[in-house]
Formats: structure tokens, sequence, C-alpha cells
């Protein structure tokens, strides 16, 4: 008998450590990796160095907030990347050579971004193929056809564009405003709109969501398509942030985004995750770490495995959690 | 006249597709019935085809193995400097030997990675073969400083290079890879077991299978066939770099579904697998010689496993209904 | 014609003649059954004497083949469950169908939120509702903001039956609604049917535990085998009139007759404890013996199976085989210690349908067919699978072509008694093992279950037909609520001793 009842404490006692380490294990790490850079670097915690961060994570972090949308639904979106590069490339042509206004450009961008996210929505959702199938496929098509129109060469921007990369407004880079007005914007969406809670709803039970007659197709379809459209906007601001488009524009950021919005509560698995704070947590983190390492002098490759380490332990905690819940 | 309609109702669509285009391109493509043209295709597809029929096994059971192709870059890159006369053995066949076997402990090694990873925490496959995909493609990197390894001794190289007339070694290699891995499917013991799990998981832990220990072998011998195609492509190459195997993601994926397995798992065979291979490099070499532009060629892939994907799902469903 | 008339303010439903049937089975036969307005009626009978059947239909999942359906006295055509909602019926099934990440009045609303002027949802006038409306059922400790996921069991029923009420249900069809709830919360739901009734609601409660029936309704209508028995006040019958009438059947199915000799006593489950469920459980079995289990819904006899074979953890328990004790208790290790089971899904859990019949013949014999290279003998496959085939006379073109799949439902079941007859094993787990199937398939399985024990095999079988355990086994024990009530020789077989047991009476 003692040895049943020893048994189960030692259970119980190795469920805690590790529910303690999905829930904070994370934040421990990122905490210790700032502390480290902190060290090596000491201007890491200044208040520039702390706005550079928060205007780059300001980039990803709309596709961040995308993101959320589709992980919501239990999806996952891969083309990201390369939907960046395609908007970005259509909303630069525009502001190159037809001379139109910035918001026009970022509009353009929003709806390049839309179609690819609709063909994203249509395979999953209607075709019903599996998510991360049609987004690798749609990574290659989107990279194609922004190869396309760049004639695989770099493309800059016009001169005008810098005006929005170094606007400030109280000492705060335009960007960050405008990412912050997603977050908000879809916060609201996701809290206050009945659409927003059949994501959530059709992310946790899809079959008993189209019992109660929630079109739960359509939902996860409108889900890729705001993905793809923030994706867009994501990608225009990658943009003028570098003032140029290289061929290998946004190479690798999908995990960048997928690790962020793991870390900021979202969950592969579906039915979670507020995007506010969430979004802006896990981009920060995420970017945060990139920038450390920048500071030190980091070589390519390191941010490539730090991707690859982040967005395993994320994955990994988002995993057990999740089987944890079933039983 | 019955057994012919039996063999022609019994081959899989892969097959004709590739007759016809291969055919068609007789035809249309200038140079390409030039015997180098046809070896450059049976090489090119060597590496593919390892790859993808290594892949296959983890597709069987609804996931996939994204690992593969960046163990090209990692397994060459140290491999090569191991055997290469610029290295520690000066190109001996001690280094040789070494470096082969250093080379498939790596492969096997990160297969181990992802099999424990997916079987003990659940984690969906497509995004820890992913993660260790770029650790894998970091770690190049950091070995190598970026710079490709070179040196490669003349054994090897002819080996890469070499072959019976217009049927190239390595081709063989590939091949005799291929057909273990369809022996061990439709033959042995574990074979039965990953097709089981493939098709429902349940069932076969009912009937005493453990879905554990298979899922685990499956990326197991994923890796394994990784590492083998690391050493064809250094042969191949005569070199080691860290960009080998780059986008080859897409080829290996396009390969198995246009071969006909279907990404929901539980069925399909090696040989449609190789088809694919083949078909995916003929394709390659196709757009090569007229010089279609790379943007033109992504795009194509991307479009092609959409649409083979969405037949697979007609096809299933159509069989349902009766 | 004046009848009606005249009883339209009484009756708010009326069911005749109601008919259906799945496939060529008769499930409905001639259904009659009223339900007064503000009345609580209780529906008892038998799994699979098509309770279920019923209420699906009057909740538009499934469409009748024949017979009037009266709402109120008119005409009333539930074609699919909006209707049937918008009706003003509302069915709070067994299986709960709630979203745990989303909030109780969240929950409530999902379909149809309150908004105000710009289109935002009105959270503040949903908490409201939601608060009143729980209110009016005497729920007053749920939070309306409170996730789902984050309540017991009990407490989410209540949602569910809150959501039900949303629409101002009239007519509200509970249907086993306290198979996993505890004492208190029971009570608290007792109440609720109450308070509803107090509303001027009708009620529809299908319960098999019959001291809640009295307790608790009305009218009392007996199902049974697709026929309504009777329908009386509940204070103008008893519990043994109602048992009598659940199973008062003419025994008119023929059973294999079978010579065999009992050995001794081969298996043994001893002290089979389940956290939270089994509390120390023992049956043995005896070789040659066809030990059957008889329940009704909840009665844990899945979950007992499941739980001696491995699937669900044990948390302690001891199986022995001819003095041989099994452990650890995995389902590798029951195989290959002799054991087998049948589950009762057998689409699910008991076959590969997209394979052929031969890939599941020798599903669970894998490994004896492996060489020591590994290589599956295919020779030796083929043998076994036509043997198995043979035996069982499984009607197929070509068991290494044919896909599972296609086979009709009794030879679907050979062919998950083919996997496991295989193995000549010894103890037999058999779960439901002829649901769904034909006559004529049904006595060629009882058949083969009669040639196993012949064969010294231990065999226990779980079944919700009663006739059918009391046509086939040696012994039947009777458990209820996770815990064994009864134990039945042959000899003493009665159906309504059985029922007595299953419905809570003690040995």
């Amino acid at each position: 008998m003692d040895n049943v009842k020893d048994e189960s404490r030692g259970k119980e006692i190795r469920a805690k450590i590790t529910d303690l380490f999905c829930t904070y294990g994370l934040y421990v790490i990122f905490v210790v990796m700032v502390v480290f850079f902190t060290i090596q670097k000491s201007n890491f915690l200044t208040i520039n160095n702390i706005l550079t961060i928060l205007k780059s994570s300001s980039v990803l972090g709309t596709a961040v907030v995308g993101m959320f949308f589709v992980l919501i639904v239990a999806g996952i979106d891969i083309s990201v990347a390369s939907n960046m590069y395609f908007s970005a490339v259509v909303g630069v042509t525009l502001l190159n050579n037809f001379n139109a206004p910035l918001l026009v450009c970022f509009i353009a961008a929003c709806l390049s971004g839309l179609f690819i996210g609709i063909i994203n929505g249509f395979f999953v959702a209607k075709v019903k193929i599996v998510p991360f199938i049609v987004t690798l496929a749609t990574y290659s098509v989107a990279k194609g056809m922004g190869l396309f129109f760049t004639n695989q060469k770099m493309l800059f921007l016009n001169a005008r564009s810098m005006e929005l990369a170094k606007a400030q407004f109280l000492g705060v880079s335009a960007f960050i405003y405008i990412f912050i007005a997603i977050v908000l914007i879809a916060h609201f969406v996701l809290t206050s709109t009945q659409f927003g809670r059949q994501l959530y709803a059709v992310g946790n039970n899809l079959v008993g969501a189209n019992k109660m007659g929630i079109n739960g197709a359509k939902t996860i379809f409108i889900a890729y398509v705001i993905c793809g459209g923030l994706a867009g906007i994501a990608g225009m601001l990658n943009a003028v942030n570098l003032s140029v488009i290289n061929p290998n524009f946004a190479q690798g950021d999908e995990f960048v985004v997928i690790s962020s919005s793991v870390i900021g509560g979202a969950s592969l698995f579906g039915g979670k995750g507020r995007v506010l704070p969430g979004a802006i947590i896990g981009i920060v983190m995420v970017q945060a770490i990139i920038n450390g390492l920048t500071m030190m002098g980091a070589s390519a490759y390191v941010y490539t495995i730090f991707r690859g380490i982040i967005i395993f332990i994320a994955v990994m905690a988002d995993s057990i959690k999740f089987s944890g819940e079933i039983r | 006249m019955e057994q012919i309609k039996k063999l022609i109702k019994s081959t899989d669509a892969i097959f004709w597709f590739l007759i016809v285009f291969f055919i068609v391109s007789l035809i249309i493509v200038p140079g390409f019935s030039k015997t180098s043209t046809i070896k450059s295709v049976l090489s090119q597809s060597c590496v593919l085809m390892t790859l993808a029929c290594g892949v296959h096994l983890t597709v069987l059971n609804g996931g996939v193995d994204f690992t593969s192709a960046a163990l090209l870059a990692l397994t060459s890159v140290i491999g090569g400097s191991i055997v290469s006369t610029n290295g520690p053995f000066g190109g001996s066949a001690a280094g040789i030997i070494l470096g082969l076997v250093v080379m498939m402990a790596i492969a096997t090694g990160f297969g181990a990675l992802n099999g424990f990873s997916i079987v003990n925490f659940k984690m969906p496959s497509f995004i820890v073969t992913m993660a260790t995909q770029m650790i894998a493609n970091g770690l190049a990197v950091v070995y190598t400083g970026g710079m490709t390894v070179t040196g490669i001794p003349d054994a090897l190289c002819h080996f890469g290079s070499g072959g019976f007339g217009i049927i190239p070694y390595t081709l063989i290699l590939a091949l005799a890879v291929a057909i273990v891995l369809h022996i061990i499917l439709s033959r042995t013991l574990f074979g039965r077991q990953l097709y089981a799990v493939g098709t429902n998981p349940k069932v076969s832990q009912v009937s005493g299978i453990s879905v554990k220990k298979t899922i685990f072998k499956a990326f197991l011998i994923s890796g394994i066939c990784a590492g083998i195609a690391g050493i064809i492509m250094l042969c191949q190459m005569e070199s080691g770099s860290v960009n080998f195997g780059g986008t080859m993601f897409n080829d290996i994926m396009g390969s198995i579904i246009v071969g006909g397995t279907s990404p929901a798992g539980g069925r399909g065979k090696i040989p449609n697998t190789v088809m694919g291979a083949i078909l995916i490099a003929m394709i390659g070499v196709v757009f090569n010689i007229l010089n279609v532009p790379y943007y033109f060629i992504i795009l194509i892939k991307g479009l092609i496993i959409l649409v083979a994907a969405s037949i697979d799902i007609v096809a299933v469903k159509n069989s349902n209904s009766h | 014609m004046e009848n009606l008339k005249e009883n339209q303010n009484e009756y708010i439903l009326q069911l005749k003649g109601i008919m259906k049937s799945f496939s060529s089975v008769k499930v409905l036969k001639d259904i009659t059954l009223t339900l007064k307005k503000g009345e609580i009626l209780g529906l008892v009978g038998e799994n699979g004497a098509g309770k279920s059947t019923l209420m699906n239909i009057l909740g538009g999942i499934y469409q009748r083949d024949s017979g009037q359906i009266l709402l109120k006295g008119k005409e009333f055509e539930p074609t699919n469950p909006k209707v049937s909602g918008e009706a003003g019926i509302a069915f709070v099934q067994q299986e709960l169908n709630l979203f745990l990440n989303l909030s109780v009045y969240e929950n409530l609303f999902i379909t149809e939120m309150k908004k105000n002027r710009l289109g935002v949802i009105d959270k503040n006038t949903m908490k409201k509702i939601t608060q009143s409306k729980m209110a009016e059922l005497g729920v007053t400790d749920i939070p309306a903001d409170a996730l789902v996921g984050s309540l017991p069991m009990g407490k989410r029923q209540m949602v569910e039956i809150t959501k039900s009420i949303m629409r101002n249900a009239e007519i509200i069809i509970f249907d086993e609604p306290t198979t996993s709830l505890s004492n208190t919360e029971k009570i608290k739901l007792f109440d609720i049917m109450h308070k509803l009734q107090a509303q001027g609601k009708s009620i529809i409660f299908i319960s098999h535990i019959l001291e809640d029936i009295f307790a608790e309704t009305d009218e009392i209508a007996v199902l049974r085998d697709g026929e309504i028995i009777s329908q009386t006040k509940t204070s103008d019958t008893n519990t043994n009139i109602v048992i009598k009438q659940m199973v008062g059947r003419e025994l008119t199915n023929i059973y294999p007759k079978c010579e065999k000799t009992v050995g001794d006593i081969a298996f043994e489950a001893k002290n089979i404890c389940q956290a939270g469920r089994f509390d120390n459980i023992n049956i043995s079995i005896r070789e040659g013996e066809i030990l059957g289990v008889f329940g009704l819904m909840g009665a844990g006899r899945t979950e007992l199976l499941r739980c001696m074979f491995g699937l669900d953890p044990m948390t302690s328990g001891h199986l022995i085989y001819k003095g041989k004790e099994i452990t650890p208790v995995t389902p590798q290790n029951c195989i290959a210690n002799g054991m087998a089971f049948i589950t009762e899904n057998r689409r699910e859990e008991g076959l590969l349908l997209p394979k052929t019949l031969r890939d599941n013949v020798v599903l669970a014999n894998l490994k004896e067919l492996a060489s020591k290279m590994s290589f599956i003998n295919t020779a030796e496959e083929k043998k076994e699978t036509d043997q198995m085939v043979e035996e069982l006379s499984i009607k197929t073109f070509d068991a290494s072509r044919q896909v599972a799949g296609t086979l009709s439902g009794g030879n679907q079941q050979k062919i998950v008694f083919a996997k496991w007859v295989l193995r000549e094993p010894k103890v037999f787990f058999l779960d439901e093992p002829t649901r769904g199937i034909d006559v004529g398939a049904k006595y060629e399985i009882y058949s083969i279950i009669q040639n196993l024990a012949k064969n010294k095999s231990c065999i226990l079988m779980v079944s919700s037909e009663m006739e059918e355990l009391m046509g086939v086994c040696d012994r039947i024990i009777v458990l209820s609520r996770n815990v064994i009530t009864g134990e039945i020789n042959k000899g003493e077989f009665t159906q309504e001793l059985i029922m007595k047991y299953a419905v809570g009476g003690t040995k």
C-alpha cells in the first residue's frame, strides 16, 4: 500500500513541476537571457534600445496578430513570410511606379495579403486539405509571384517611404502606434464581437459548433483571410523599415511569428490566445532576444539555431499543457 | 487481353503521369533525348528519392519530416570535412569510413530526437521537424562559418559522377534504399504495424501494437535515409555546403503527394514515391533546359502540391460514397 | 377528431403510431405516447428499447418513417433540430455540447448574441439575462462569466439546461441526465425540473434509475422493444410492475445448444480498483464458462473491461490466469498472455475499415507471423486467413482484396472475432458482440462463442440484451453504478431478477 502512495506522490510532484515549467518556464528563460545580454552589453536595457526593439516588434507583431486568428481556430499558416514578401512587392511597385500615396500602397499590400489568405482559407476550409500542406504550397506560390514581379532582383523603395520610417510621435516611432492600433482592433474583434467569440468556439469544438448552427467552415475561412491581410500589412511595414526588398525578404520569419504567437498564449491546438497582451508580449520577447544577439555581434547562424530552439520549447510547453487538459 | 487490362487497372496514376510527361518532354523539349540529359535526370532524382522515401514513412502516419532536407547540409559539411584531403585524415580510407559513419550517426541522431519529441511530448510533427531543421541548418553554418567544404577524395567523387553507362552509381544506391524500404513496408512486421497505426491508432493499440514505438521507428528511419542522401549529395557535388537542401522540402512533399500517398496517412507505396521523385526531378531538368526562371519553378511546384492534394481528397470522398 | 379538440388544452404532445426502421431493423414499432401540459413524464426501458431514437425523432435529428406527431393539437413536423427548437422542444442530451473555453453566458448566446446599437456585443445584458434565467431554475451559485471548463460536471449540466430554456422551450426532454452527477447535484437537478414544471413547462425524463423515476414523475411510460407497453400514473404502479413490463417479453430466440464441461476457476480478477470508479471488484471465471455481465447505461461495464485489459489505467488489482499473475496490465502483455478483447465499437476500435479482410484478420497475430528476420510469412498469413474465413463462415469474394468497410455488420463482427480467435486465446472479453447484427448472423456468433467455451476458454460477455445473456451464459453478474449488485446461476435466470439488480437492488 505504501508503494502505491509513494508512487502517486511522485507522480504528483512530477506533474506539478511539468506544469510550472510549462506556464513559467519561458518567462524564466527570457529573464535569464535579458540579464545575460545586459551583462554583456550595458546598453541593452537603455530606452533607446528598448524603443528599437519595440519598433522592430511592431513589424512582425502585425503578422503575429494575424496568426492568432488562425491558431485560435486550430489552424496554422506557414506562408506568412512569403505572403509578406509578395504583398510588399505589390505595395512598393505602386509606390515606385505609380507614385501612389503611402496609404494606398498599404491598402494594396493588404489586399494582396487577403488574396493569399483567401487561397489558404479555401483549400483548408472548403477542400479540407491539412493546413500545413496547403500553406506549405502557398508559401511557394506567393514567393514565386513575388520573385516574378521583382524579376528576382532587389527592389529599392522610393525615398517617400522614409517619411514613415522616420516618423515619430512623442519620441516613439509611428510603427509602434500602428501596431498597437492593430492589436486593439483585433482585441476588440476577438473579445467583443460575435464572430470573434465564435472563432474560439470553433477552435474548441468544431463538431459542436456546427451542431449549434455556426458555420464552422466559413469561420475558419475568414480566419485565414484575416491572417493573410495582416501579413500583407506586416510585409509593407517591413519593406518601409528596411527601405529595400531583397529576394530573401522575411526569410524564416514564419517561425518567429509562430513561436511569438505560441509564447504569447495561443495554442497550436486551438481555442486559446489573447492578442492583448499576448501578441505584444510574445513578439517583444522574441524580438528582444534577436536584438540582444545582434548587439553581441552574433553571426547569422546563431539566429537560426535560436529560432529553432525557441519554437521547439514553446511548442513543447504547449503540447504538454494540451495533453494534460484532455485527460 | 484480360491480363493487360488487369495490369492497366492496377497501376497507379503516377506511373502514367511519368510516362506521359517523359514522352511529351522527349518530343517538345530540345536536347531532352540526349543521354547526358537522361543521366542528369536520374542523378538528380537520387537525393530526392532517398529523402522522399524516408519522409514517406512519416507521412504514412499522418505526419511529416522537414528535417531531412536540412540534414543534407549538416551531414555533408561535417562528413565532408572528415573525409576531405584537406582534413585531419588527409583523404585516406580511414577518414572516408569515419566520415561516412559520422554522417549516418548525426542523421540518425536527429531522427531519434524528432521521434522522441513527437512520441513523448505529443508535439505536432510539422513543428518539431521544422524546429530541428532550423537547428540543424544553424549548426551547419556554425561548423563551417559558411565556407564550402572541398577536397573530397577521388573515390567518392568517382562514385558520385560515374556509373554503368547511363545508370549512375548513386542511382543504384538510391534505388537500393527504396527497395529495402519497400520490402520493409510491404513484407515485414514493422511495415504492417506502421500502416495499421497510420490507419487507426486506437484499433492498433487494442490489437497489441505499440503505437509509440512504431511512430518513433518511422522518424528514426527517415533520419537514416537523410544520412544516406547526405552521402550521395556529398559525392555528387564533390563538396559539402550549408546551402544543400535549401528548398528541397517542397520537392519532397511534392514527390510523395503526387505519387499518390495521402497526407492523412494510412496508405501509400514506396514505388509511387520513387516515381514521384523521378517526375519532380524530370520537371526540374526540363525547366532548366527551357531556362524557366526560378520564380516560375517554385510557383508551379506549389501549385502541383495544391492540385495533387485536392485530387487525393476528392478521390477518397468518391470511393467512400460507394 | 372531436377527442383531439377536447383534449387540446390537456395534451401538449401526442405521438400516434410512430414507426422507425434502420436498414431492415425495426427500432420503433408503433409508438403511442401522450404528454400532458405541465407534467413530468418518466420514460423507462432497457438499452436498445428505442428511447433515444424516439427522442431524436422529436428533436428533429432523425426522421420517422410513419406516424403522427401533434404539438398542442396541431400536426408537427420536426424536420431538423432548428425547427424542433423553434417549436419549443428542448433536448438536453447525455453528451453536453458546450464550449469549455468560453464563459457561461457566451455558451448560451453564441449563435445569437445581444448587441448594442454599434454592433458591439452587449456583455452586461447577456450576463443579466443569463443570471436571471439561471435564477428561474434556482441556480444562483454559477457566475455568468465563469469559464465552463472550470465548472464541475454537475454545474456544466446546469448550463446546458439553462441553454435549453433560453428559447422559451415548452417541452424539455432530459436524456439520462443523472449518470455523471453526485447526489447533491442530482437533488439540484430535480429541483430545477420541478421549478420548470411550476412554470408550466412539460418534461420528459428518461432514466433507468427507478428510484428517481418514482420520486419525481407524474406518469410513467414503459418502452420495450420499440413499443410503449404502458403509460400510467406513477401513483398507480410500483417498481415490481414496471420491471415486469420492461422485460416481460416472450423468450422466442433460439440459442445453439452446447455440450461442454465447465472446469475449475481459471481466470481471476482480484480487487480491481480504478480511482474514482471501481472499488475492489472481484470476478472469477471457470474454464469453459461463459460469464455474462448485464447492466444499464452508465453501469460501468465497458469501463471495467477496458480497465482489465490495460486500455485505461488500473489503480490497483491483480489479473491471474491459472495461478500465474499477468503483469503489467497492458494490452500487449494481456494479449501475449492469451487474453483477447472485442470492443463494442467495431467500426472505430475493432477494424481497419479501409484495409482488406486479410490485413484485419492477422492484425493481432503479426508478431507470430513474423520470422526471425521480421518478414511476414505471407503464405502462412493466407492460410490462417482462409482458415478463419471458413471456420467462421465469413462471406467474402476474396479475403485478400475485399476491404473490411464493405462487409455487412455481421461479417464485420466475424472479422473482429477472427482476428482474436486466430490466436486461440484463453480469456475472452466480449463487449456487445452482437450489436447491430441481424438475427441470422447473431446465431452464428453465438455458435462461435459456444465453441470457444467448448475449447476451454474463459469468456466474459457484456451485453445489453438480457435475453441473449440468458440464452448463452452459464452465469450472469449484474453491474449497477460501478458495483456488482448481483450474481445469478443458470438455473435461476429470470428477467425480473436481473433487472432488479440492474436498477440498483443489491444481493
